[in-house]
C-alpha cells in the first residue's frame, strides 16, 4: 500500500473531525467574539451520560441523541448563566470564565466517574468499501456525511436565515441586532446552544477513536484552534478546509518526519499563515480586539 | 507618606500576619518523631488526581497487600502505616510530597512510589536522606544506591517477546513499534538484539507519539512492513488500543507482543474482542487466573472492590506490596524484633533474593538493584489473561 | 515626530503632577509608588516569615509559589497592560529551565549558565512575539496555547538537549556567595523572594514611568497610540519579551528548586495556571502576583488535606469564577479598595465610642 496515498486519505478522514472541532468554536466566536475553552468538557459530560444510557440498554441511536441533548443543554447553561453575563466586564473575563468552567467540570467528572479511559460505542464497526487502498468503515462514511450536512447547514444558517444574519451582525455591532428586532443576549445564547450540540456531535466521533475519559475530547481542542486560526476566524468553510489540511499535514509529518514533531509543526504552520495572511486563509473581516 | 497609603500598608500587614499565623499552624502539624511505638511507617506517591489518575490503581493494590498483613497481626506485632500522597504525575510536585513523607511523616522506606519521571525527580533526594525505596516503575535507569526495582527491564521483555515469536509462533517476520521514552527504546533494543542473535532483522521499526490523537500514519507504516508479529511492550493500554484499532481499520491484523503495561480491561474494551488469541503479554507478574492469583483477587476485592483485578498495573502494585513485606519481615529480624530503621531495611535489601509465588528472579546485592530477570507470557483467551509460556529467564 | 515629543515633554514638565484619587489608583494600579513598594516589602517579609516558620515540605511549596509569582508578574504585563491572553508562561519557564540545565551540563559555570539561559529565553520570546503580536486579544491565546501544547513532545524530540522523556537533572551543588540554592533550603527561599521583590520594584517603576504609560496607551486604545506616533507593534513585542524574560528567570529558579526537569512538568496547564494566578490576584498589582503564586503553588498542596485530591480542580475553577464575577480585576485590587473603607469604618466606630 502506498504510504503517501494512504496518509492523505486517512488525513482527510480525521481532518473532518478537526474541522468539526473548529466549527463549534467559530459559532461562539461569530456571535460573541471570543473562544470557549470548555467545549471539550461540555462534550465529556454528554458522553458520560450517553455511555450510561448505552450501558442501561439503550441502542446507539438513543445514546447519540442523549449525548447531543445533554451537551446542548449544558452548553446553553454555561453560556447563559456564566459566560454571557460576564461579558459586562469585557470579552477577556468571559473567555477566562470558560477555563474556570472547564476546571470545574473536569474536577466533577474526576470525582464522579474517575479518570480511567473507557471504550465508547461507534455507529458501526463494519467495513463499507475500499478507497485508494484504504478500507473505510461505515462509521467513517456516516461521520463524513454528518459533517458535510453540518457544514452545509451552518453555512446556510449564517448566510440565509434571519437569525443567522442577525448573529453575524451582533458581533460587528450590538445595536444591529436590536435594529433587526432580535435581542443580542438571546442571539448569543443561541450561539452557545448550537456550539454545545456541535461539541456533542464531535464527541460522538472522537470518543470511539480516542476512548472516553474526562480529558479525551479536550485533546482535540488544539486542532480546532489551529483550524480556525488557519482557516480564518469567522469562516465555517475556512474551518473545513483548514481542518482537512491539518489532518493531512499531521499525518505526513508523523509518517515522514517524526511523530513527536506534529504539534510543533502545527504551531509553526499557524504562525506562517498569520505572517502571510493575518486574518487566516479565508477570513475576510479585520479582527476586532476583545 | 499619606494616611491613605498608610492604610493600604496596614491592611497588607494584616494579611501578612494572617499568612504567617497560618504558617505556624501548619508547621505544628508535623506529628510524632521517629518510627517508634511499634509502627513501621511506609510512604508512596501516586497520581491520585490529574490526567494520569487512572494509574493510581497500582498504589491501591500495594495498600491492599499491606492492610491484609496488618489485619493478620502485622510483623512480629508491629503494625504498618502506609501514607500515600498525590503528585499528579507532575515531577515538580513530587519533591514537595516526598519531603513531606520523609521530613514530616518520617517514613522508614518508600514502598511502591509510582512513575519513572516523578521518581527521577526525587531519586537523589531520597539517597541523600538515606531512605530506601522499592520503586513501582519500569525504567532500569532508576536503580541506584537507595532505589530497588521489581519490574523487569524492558529490554529483557522485548527480547523475550521476540524469542517467543520465533520459537513458539514460528515467525521471524517481526516489526517493532515504540515511543521515544525509556520503556519504548529499551524494548526496541532488546528485541533487535534477540533478532540479531539468530541473524534476523526487524521487518520495520515504527515510532509513535503517546499523546497523539491519530495513529493512522503508524498503522499504515506497520502494514507496509507486512510483519506477522508486532512488538510494543512499552505502550499503555489506551495508546496500544488506538494503534491496534487504527491497524485493524486498514485491514492489518498481525499478532501483538505487549506487556503488563497494557494488560487490562481498557485494552479489551477499546479493541472490542478483536484481539482474542492475537495478543501476548510479557510480564514478571502472576496471571490473575492462576492458583495464587485467586488469593490475590480475593484480597483486592476485600479492600478495594472498585479496583480492576485483571490489570497488569494492579498486579504489579500488589506484588510490590508483597515484596515490601518480605523485606520488612527480614528487617525486623535484623533489628532483633524491634521496629527496623531505614538503615536496617537497606542492609537486608542489599543481600536479598526473592523467588516466591508472586515474583521470581530478583537478586539484589550491594551493587545490583535491578528488577526480576524472569518473566512469563500471558495470552488473551476468551477475554482472560492466561499463562501461555511459563516463567523463563530473560535473554541477557 | 520629534517635534511632537518635545511638545509632550514640555507639557508634562509644565503641568503640575496631579495625585490620582484613591479609586483611580486602585482601579488603574498606577500611582502611589512608595506605598505600593512598602506593601510589596511587607507582603514579601510575611511570605519569608511564613516560609521560615513552616516545615520543609511547606517551605518547598512556598518557594515554588514565589517562582510561579515571578512568571505571573511577567505574564501580568501582557494581561494587565495590553489586555491580551498569554498561555505561553510555561513555555518560557521550560526554555529557561532546559537552557540552564543544558548550559551547565556543557561545563559552563552555573551562574553564567543562568544568565545565558535567561538571555536566550528573552531572545526566543522576542522572535516568537513578532508573529504572535500580529494577533489581537483572544487569538494570542490560541497561538500561545498551540505552542504550549507542543512543548512536551518537542522536548522529547530534542532529547539530545533535553534528556527526552526521562528528563535531566539540574546542577545541585550551585552555591553562589555561599548560598545553598536547591530544594527547600532557607537560602533558596530568601533568594527567590529577593529576586521577586527586585523584579516587582522594577516593574512598579517601569509601570509608572514612560514605558508603562506607552504600553497602557497601546493596550487601552491602539488607534490613539498610533496617532501619537508610537509603533504599537514594537511596544507589544517589548512587553511580550519582558514577560518571556521573567518566565526564563522563573524557569532557572524552578530547575534549581526542583533539581530535576522533565517534559511532564511543562504541560500546557502550567501556562493556564500562570494566567489564572494573575487573573485571580489582579493583573495590575505587583504584590497580587505573589498572592497569585501562592494560589498556584501552595493551595493545591494544602487543599489535599482538606478535600480529595481529585476535587482540587473544582475549587480552583470556583475561585477563578468568583474572581471574575467580582469584576475580573482580582483580589489584590479588591483588597486595596476595601482597605481605606475598612479603616474609615474603624475610625468612625472609635469616634462614636
Amino acid at each position: 500500500m502506498d504510504l503517501l496515498q494512504a496518509s492523505i486519505v486517512l488525513g482527510v478522514v480525521v481532518g473532518i473531525v478537526y474541522a468539526l472541532s473548529g466549527a463549534g468554536l467559530v459559532v461562539i466566536f461569530r456571535t460573541s467574539g471570543y473562544i470557549s475553552f470548555a467545549q471539550g468538557d461540555i462534550a465529556a459530560v454528554g458522553l458520560f451520560v450517553g455511555l450510561a444510557a448505552y450501558k442501561a440498554g439503550g441502542g446507539y441511536g438513543l445514546t447519540a441523541v442523549t449525548v447531543i441533548l445533554v451537551s446542548t443543554v449544558l452548553g446553553g447553561l454555561v453560556g447563559g448563566l456564566i459566560t454571557i453575563p460576564l461579558e459586562r466586564h469585557g470579552h477577556l473575563p468571559a473567555a477566562l470564565s470558560t477555563i474556570g468552567v472547564g476546571l470545574i467540570i473536569g474536577g466533577i467528572l474526576n470525582v464522579t466517574v474517575g479518570g480511567d479511559p473507557r471504550a465508547f460505542p461507534e455507529v458501526s464497526s463494519a467495513a463499507a468499501f475500499d478507497f485508494a487502498g484504504v478500507r473505510l468503515g461505515w462509521s467513517d462514511i456516516v461521520g463524513m456525511l454528518a459533517s458535510a450536512a453540518i457544514f452545509i447547514g451552518l453555512g446556510f444558517f449564517f448566510r440565509r436565515s434571519r437569525i443567522g444574519i442577525a448573529m453575524r451582525a451582533v458581533n460587528d455591532n450590538r445595536f444591529a441586532g436590536q435594529i433587526l428586532g432580535v435581542p443580542d443576549k438571546r442571539l448569543k445564547l443561541v450561539g452557545w446552544i448550537v456550539a454545545g450540540s456541535l461539541s456533542g456531535v464531535l464527541g460522538l466521533f472522537v470518543a470511539p477513536i480516542l476512548s472516553l475519559s474526562p480529558v479525551s475530547v479536550n485533546t482535540l481542542l488544539v486542532f480546532g484552534f489551529c483550524a480556525i486560526v488557519i482557516g480564518g476566524f469567522d469562516s465555517i468553510f475556512g474551518a473545513l478546509v483548514a481542518g482537512v489540511s491539518i489532518g493531512v499535514l499531521s499525518n505526513l509529518t508523523s509518517a515522514y518526519v517524526d511523530p513527536n514533531l506534529v504539534p510543533t509543526v502545527l504551531w509553526a504552520a499557524m504562525l506562517l499563515v498569520l505572517l502571510i495572511r493575518p486574518n487566516g486563509l479565508f477570513g475576510r473581516r479585520r479582527l476586532v480586539r476583545v | 507618606m499619606s494616611t491613605r497609603s498608610l492604610r493600604i500598608t496596614l491592611c497588607a500587614a494584616l494579611v501578612a500576619t494572617t499568612l504567617a499565623a497560618c504558617g505556624g499552624g501548619t508547621a505544628d502539624g508535623g506529628g510524632d518523631q521517629g518510627s517508634g511505638g511499634g509502627t513501621i511507617k511506609l510512604g508512596a506517591f501516586s497520581p491520585l488526581s490529574g490526567p494520569a489518575v487512572s494509574s493510581s490503581s497500582g498504589v491501591k493494590a500495594t495498600e491492599a497487600a499491606i492492610r491484609k498483613l496488618n489485619d493478620a497481626g502485622g510483623i512480629n506485632g508491629h503494625k504498618l502505616e502506609f501514607i500515600v500522597k498525590d503528585d499528579q504525575y507532575d515531577p515538580a510536585k513530587t519533591p514537595g510530597v516526598t519531603r513531606e513523607l520523609v521530613e514530616s511523616d518520617n517514613v522508614a522506606m518508600m514502598c511502591g512510589p509510582q512513575g519513572s519521571v516523578p521518581f527521577g525527580a526525587v531519586k537523589d533526594y531520597l539517597a541523600a536522606r538515606k531512605v530506601p525505596s522499592i520503586v513501582n516503575a519500569g525504567a532500569p535507569t532508576l536503580a541506584g544506591e537507595y532505589s530497588y526495582l521489581v519490574s523487569s527491564p524492558f529490554d529483557g521483555l522485548g527480547g523475550l517477546l521476540a524469542d517467543y515469536a520465533m520459537d513458539e509462533l514460528g515467525t521471524k517476520n517481526i516489526a517493532i513499534a515504540y515511543s521515544e521514552d525509556i520503556l519504548g527504546t529499551s524494548a526496541l533494543e532488546g528485541a533487535k538484539k534477540a533478532l540479531s542473535e539468530v541473524g534476523a532483522q526487524p521487518a520495520g521499526e515504527v515510532k509513535f507519539d503517546v499523546s497523539a490523537t491519530d495513529f493512522s500514519a503508524q498503522a499504515i507504516q506497520l502494514k507496509g512492513t507486512n510483519a506477522d508479529f508486532v512488538i510494543m511492550p512499552g505502550a499503555q493500554a489506551n495508546v496500544a488500543g488506538q494503534l491496534i484499532n487504527a491497524a485493524e481499520k486498514i485491514g492489518y491484523q498481525p499478532k501483538w507482543g505487549l506487556s503488563y503495561a497494557s494488560q487490562n480491561q481498557t485494552l479489551l474494551d477499546l479493541t472490542g474482542g478483536a484481539l482474542d488469541g492475537r495478543a501476548f503479554f510479557a510480564t514478571p507478574y502472576i496471571s490473575p487466573e492462576s492458583a495464587v492469583g485467586q488469593d490475590y483477587v480475593a484480597t483486592l476485592n476485600k479492600y478495594f472492590p472498585e479496583v480492576e483485578t485483571s490489570s497488569g498495573a494492579t498486579i504489579a502494585g500488589y506484588t510490590i506490596g508483597e515484596v515490601c513485606l518480605t523485606v520488612l519481615q527480614a528487617a525486623v529480624d535484623e533489628a532483633g524484633g524491634d521496629v527496623p530503621s531505614s538503615e536496617d531495611i537497606q542492609k537486608v535489601m542489599n543481600n536479598m533474593s526473592i523467588d516466591n509465588d508472586y515474583i521470581k528472579g530478583i537478586n539484589w546485592t550491594t551493587d545490583g538493584h535491578e528488577g526480576a530477570r524472569s518473566a512469563q507470557i500471558l495470552a488473551l483467551v476468551d477475554g482472560k489473561f492466561e499463562t501461555d509460556q511459563d516463567y523463563s529467564p530473560l535473554p541477557e | 515626530m520629534t517635534l511632537q515629543k518635545d511638545v509632550e515633554t514640555q507639557e508634562s514638565a509644565r503641568r503640575p503632577r496631579r495625585r490620582l484619587s484613591a479609586r483611580a489608583a486602585a482601579s488603574t494600579g498606577r500611582g502611589r509608588v512608595p506605598a505600593r513598594l512598602l506593601t510589596l516589602a511587607v507582603v514579601a517579609v510575611a511570605v519569608l516569615a511564613f516560609g521560615f516558620a513552616s516545615a520543609p515540605s511547606v517551605r518547598y511549596a512556598v518557594i515554588l509559589s514565589v517562582i510561579y509569582a515571578i512568571a505571573i508578574l511577567g505574564n501580568n504585563a501582557v494581561l494587565g497592560l495590553l489586555g491580551e491572553m498569554n498561555l505561553s508562561g510555561g513555555v518560557t519557564m521550560a526554555l529557561g529551565a532546559y537552557g540552564f540545565c543544558w548550559f551547565s551540563a556543557q561545563g559552563m559555570n552555573p551562574a553564567l549558565a543562568a544568565v545565558t539561559a535567561v538571555l536566550l529565553t528573552a531572545l526566543v520570546s522576542a522572535v516568537i512575539a513578532i508573529p504572535t503580536t500580529r494577533l489581537r486579544g483572544i487569538f494570542t491565546a490560541l497561538a500561545t496555547f498551540a505552542l504550549a501544547y507542543a512543548i512536551p513532545t518537542l522536548a522529547i524530540y530534542l532529547k539530545d538537549i533535553t534528556g527526552g522523556d526521562e528528563g535531566t537533572s539540574a546542577p545541585y551543588d550551585f552555591a553562589p556567595f555561599g548560598l545553598e540554592l536547591s530544594g527547600s533550603t532557607w537560602d533558596m527561599l530568601t533568594t527567590v523572594v529577593v529576586i521577586f521583590v527586585l523584579l516587582g520594584a522594577l516593574s512598579l517603576y517601569l509601570f509608572n514611568a514612560r514605558p508603562g504609560t506607552t504600553a497602557l496607551v497601546v493596550g487601552e486604545a491602539e488607534l490613539a497610540g498610533t496617532t501619537t506616533g508610537i509603533s504599537h507593534r514594537t511596544v507589544k513585542v517589548v512587553v511580550w519579551t519582558w514577560a518571556g524574560t521573567l518566565g526564563g528567570i522563573a524557569g532557572v529558579l524552578y530547575a534549581l528548586a526542583v533539581g530535576f526537569i522533565g517534559p511532564t512538568g511543562f504541560s500546557f496547564m502550567l501556562g493556564v495556571w500562570i494566567l489564572v494566578g494573575g487573573v485571580i490576584a489582579g493583573p495590575r498589582s505587583v504584590w497580587g502576583a505573589l498572592l497569585g503564586g501562592l494560589f498556584v503553588g501552595l493551595l493545591p498542596v494544602e487543599l489535599q488535606s482538606v478535600v480529595p485530591p481529585a476535587a482540587t480542580g473544582i475549587i480552583f475553577g470556583a475561585i477563578l469564577l468568583i474572581a471574575l464575577l467580582a469584576g475580573g480585576r482580582g483580589l489584590a485590587e479588591w483588597i486595596e479598595r476595601a482597605a481605606p473603607k475598612m479603616t474609615e469604618l474603624i475610625r468612625r466606630r472609635r469616634a462614636a465610642s
